[in-house]
């Protein structure tokens, strides 16, 4: 078996074309995932019980359901009973970030139970006020805790994006897999693919990894 | 001199009680404090020595009595909210008390500098060169000026513990809290900290110590006091209550601490 990779460079204009879209997908999913999933968190801290139960059934729904039934059900079924009718590409983004939601503010919940009362006590009669309390002492160790969780999940929004193609959107999997059939060169568009899915996500990771090494070190 | 402030109390709790759910921490507690008064506190764990401290930390709410400190009622139980001082004669009084922990508390993310520096900064508006050479000072004093630079995970209990205590006294506190401040370090760490404490106390600070160090009460305090279920049972110089206690309830206490002190 001989692999001709030429295949990927004939149809790079469609490649390109499925990895912006893809781009497009996480970048909208990671905005709503996180501006929501701080919602979702400063709400369940509010200590109101009703606020703090629909934010727990909104975590649990998302977390122990499939993406991709997120996906269809979001794409398929708010059509048919809502009357909504979203393209692939926006179903696709709001459902990830929906998800990514429920995920950030558990990420944000444990954050912020790292922060140990002690923490807020020494700030206290120190007489920080609450703002200087969050801005000095409570943030600073917030983000170095939710960091490294966090970079995870934002790769797991890059590699849940290609669930999308299941409802047809035309991101980088459902591109790949329209010119892999087409042009018969299955092996070598899929490992282009795979390779530029690997290139995206890979800074992350050594992201995470250097500042993990950072604060083994003892440093912030 | 400490006759003379002794006609007016610095701190001042009158019928302070504190509950934590169905449990009545403090029931009833009066404690007159001197400018300048050495003030230990003993007693077994869940008397209500901490939780005093904290009341007077204003880390607690209390449920009824008052705390005055400086001339101005800080503290007040829902019966007395009337006699409070002004909003910002409480915060102006508030960062008069300074807190030191049993477990530091230092802001991990922060060097021991910055640690220091940013309530002067943030609280008092000092400028952040005034605020760096006050806290080089105070390193000074407690021997750890090398360490500016340093962050918490770096330093031994001890060394934290003079931070925290640095720290406490960057904001020029008039009176110190020190809350078990030795009891969660390694034995050989405790005298370090006790000397920057002792010689605080002979520079005049006003002082609410609660501790299980026998020696430091009986050489440094003005006043021992031995608190029981929450109230105070016994109020005495140290010559006194270590020699001839008034109550059963310390005597056997205090037995059991210099019997501990003596194996040690």
């Amino acid at each position: 078996m001989s692999f001709d990779f030429s295949a990927a460079f004939v149809y790079w204009p469609e490649l390109l074309n499925g990895a912006i879209n893809s781009i497009r997908i996480v970048a909208l999913a990671v905005v709503i995932g996180f501006v929501l999933g701080m919602l979702l968190a400063i709400a369940h801290r509010s200590g109101n019980r009703l606020i703090r139960g629909v934010v727990h059934v909104y975590v649990e729904i998302f977390r122990t359901t499939p993406a991709l039934l997120q996906l269809m059900y979001v794409y398929l079924v708010l059509p048919a009973v809502a009357g909504i009718n979203l393209g692939p590409i926006t179903a696709a983004w709001i459902t990830l970030g929906l998800n990514t939601a429920a995920f950030f503010s558990e990420i944000l919940k444990a954050g912020f139970q790292s922060v140990e009362r002690t923490q807020y006590n020494a700030a206290f009669v120190l007489r920080l006020n609450k703002v200087d309390t969050f801005r000095f002492v409570v943030f600073p160790q917030l983000i170095r805790n939710i960091f490294p969780p966090t970079v995870a999940l934002f790769i797991t929004v890059i590699k849940y994006s290609s669930l999308a193609a299941g409802i047809g959107a035309l991101e980088l999997t459902r591109v790949a897999q329209l010119i892999a059939v087409q042009s018969f060169r299955l092996v070598e568009i899929l490992t282009v693919v795979a390779i530029i899915y690997f290139v995206i996500a890979y800074p992350l990771a050594i992201l995470a990894r250097a500042y993990e090494a950072r604060l083994r070190r003892g440093m912030y | 001199m400490k006759e003379d402030a002794r006609k007016k109390p610095f701190v001042s709790l009158r019928g302070v009680h504190k509950r934590f759910g169905d449990l009545l921490v403090l029931r009833g507690v009066d404690l007159q404090v001197a400018q300048g008064e050495v003030v230990v506190l003993i007693g077994r764990s869940g008397s209500g020595k901490s939780t005093l401290l904290n009341c007077v930390a204003l880390l607690e709410q209390i449920e009824a009595g008052t705390i005055e400190v400086d001339g101005a009622v800080v503290g007040a139980g829902p019966a007395d909210e009337t006699a409070l001082a002004p909003k910002t004669r409480r915060r102006e009084v508030a960062a008069e008390i300074g807190m030191v922990f049993q477990s530091f508390n230092l802001f991990p993310h922060l060097t021991v500098l910055q640690n220091i520096t940013l309530a002067p900064r943030r609280v008092r508006g000092v400028s952040s060169r005034n605020a760096e050479i006050l806290a080089l000072e105070l390193l000074d004093r407690v021997g750890l000026r090398e360490k500016a630079n340093e962050y918490p995970v770096k330093l031994s209990g001890g060394q934290q513990q003079r931070v925290a205590i640095a720290r406490a006294l960057a904001m020029n506190p008039k009176v110190m809290l020190f809350d078990e401040v030795t009891s969660a370090l390694d034995p050989e760490l405790v005298g370090e900290v006790l000397k920057v404490m002792r010689q605080l106390a002979e520079e005049g600070m006003t002082m609410l110590v609660v501790t299980h160090e026998m020696r430091f009460a009986r050489e440094v305090a003005d006043r021992v006091i031995f608190m029981d279920q929450g109230v105070i049972v016994e109020d005495s110089a140290p010559s006194r209550i270590f020699t001839n206690p008034s109550t059963d309830e310390a005597a056997r206490f205090l037995r059991v601490l210099m019997d501990a002190e003596a194996v040690e």
